[in-house]
């Protein structure tokens, strides 16, 4: 996917993104396993548990780059959507679940899995929205 | 309701004011009567129905939102909105992934992911502000 776009901001936010996914499995996977077998506590429990919200904020600060840097605004548009998409999606699925939890008898969520699930959606809407505009 | 000169902001305004409004007040009587005073027993059909119809109200917001988005014609108003939204998620997903973490090792109480949305919105709310201050 990379290699075949021509659009350079696609490509910088491709790679970006990359790293920023990369960072946050790398943040996450040693702050759950130091919870695992330290178990910290105090300030150093609540400063090891921000690592991974802090490639959140950079993925962020990608998307935000991406589409100031996006000169084509037929697609710049079509990002748009599908991220509106993948946000609508996520609040109904969660809102659904909390009331579920509320009174009927399902597992608990677990809110770290919130984010990946917006990505799941993120990308079925971009594949519904392209669909669409082919 | 005050009527102002977008249409699209009115169809949203009238959306919510028809469907919407009249919709929590239903449901909140229904879960109320339902769930406060012990009519209905969780795990039942009607106690589904009535979590089906709670979270419609969600559904219905978020859809009455995303409508009013797709009919916005005025560019400035739309690209301010969708900024603040992209805010808004971002800073949600930072505090749930946050809170998540702890909550994984028992060092926080559960979070219902019902405050998920009024979360988002004030988030996004808050964003609105800024980005239009940086605009003005």
């Amino acid at each position: 996917m990379i290699c075949s776009t021509n659009n350079p901001a696609q490509r910088r936010f491709f790679y970006r993104f990359a790293v920023a996914m990369l960072l946050y499995a790398a943040l996450l996977v040693p702050t759950i396993l130091a919870f695992v077998h330290y178990r910290p506590a105090g300030l150093m429990a609540y400063a090891l548990a921000v690592l991974p919200a802090l490639p959140i904020l950079g993925m962020l600060i990608v998307i935000g780059l991406y589409l100031a840097e996006e000169k084509d605004e037929f697609i710049r548009n079509l990002q748009i959507q599908s991220l509106l998409g993948g946000i609508g999606l996520t609040l109904a699925l969660v809102s659904v679940w909390g009331f579920m939890e509320n009174f009927t008898r399902v597992p608990r969520l677990d809110l770290f899995l919130v984010y990946p699930i917006f990505w799941g959606f993120v990308g079925i809407s971009a594949f519904v929205v392209w669909m669409r505009n082919r | 309701m005050c009527q102002t000169n977008n249409p699209a902001r009115n169809r949203m305004d009238d959306r919510t004011l028809f469907f919407i409004v009249p919709l929590i007040i239903a449901v909140l009587f229904l879960a109320i009567w339902g769930f406060g005073y012990h009519h209905i027993q969780p795990d039942t059909g009607m106690a589904n129905l009535i979590v089906f119809l709670l979270a419609l109200m969600y559904i219905g917001f978020i859809v009455n939102f995303g409508m009013y988005l797709a009919e916005e014609k005025d560019e400035f108003e739309r690209t301010v909105l969708s900024q603040a939204m992209l805010w808004g998620v971002g800073a949600t997903m930072i505090v749930t992934s946050f809170w998540g973490v702890m909550e994984l090792f028992d060092k926080v109480r559960h979070l219902n992911p019902l405050y998920f949305v009024p979360l988002f919105c004030l988030f996004m709310s808050a964003a609105r502000i800024l980005i239009r201050r940086r605009y003005r």
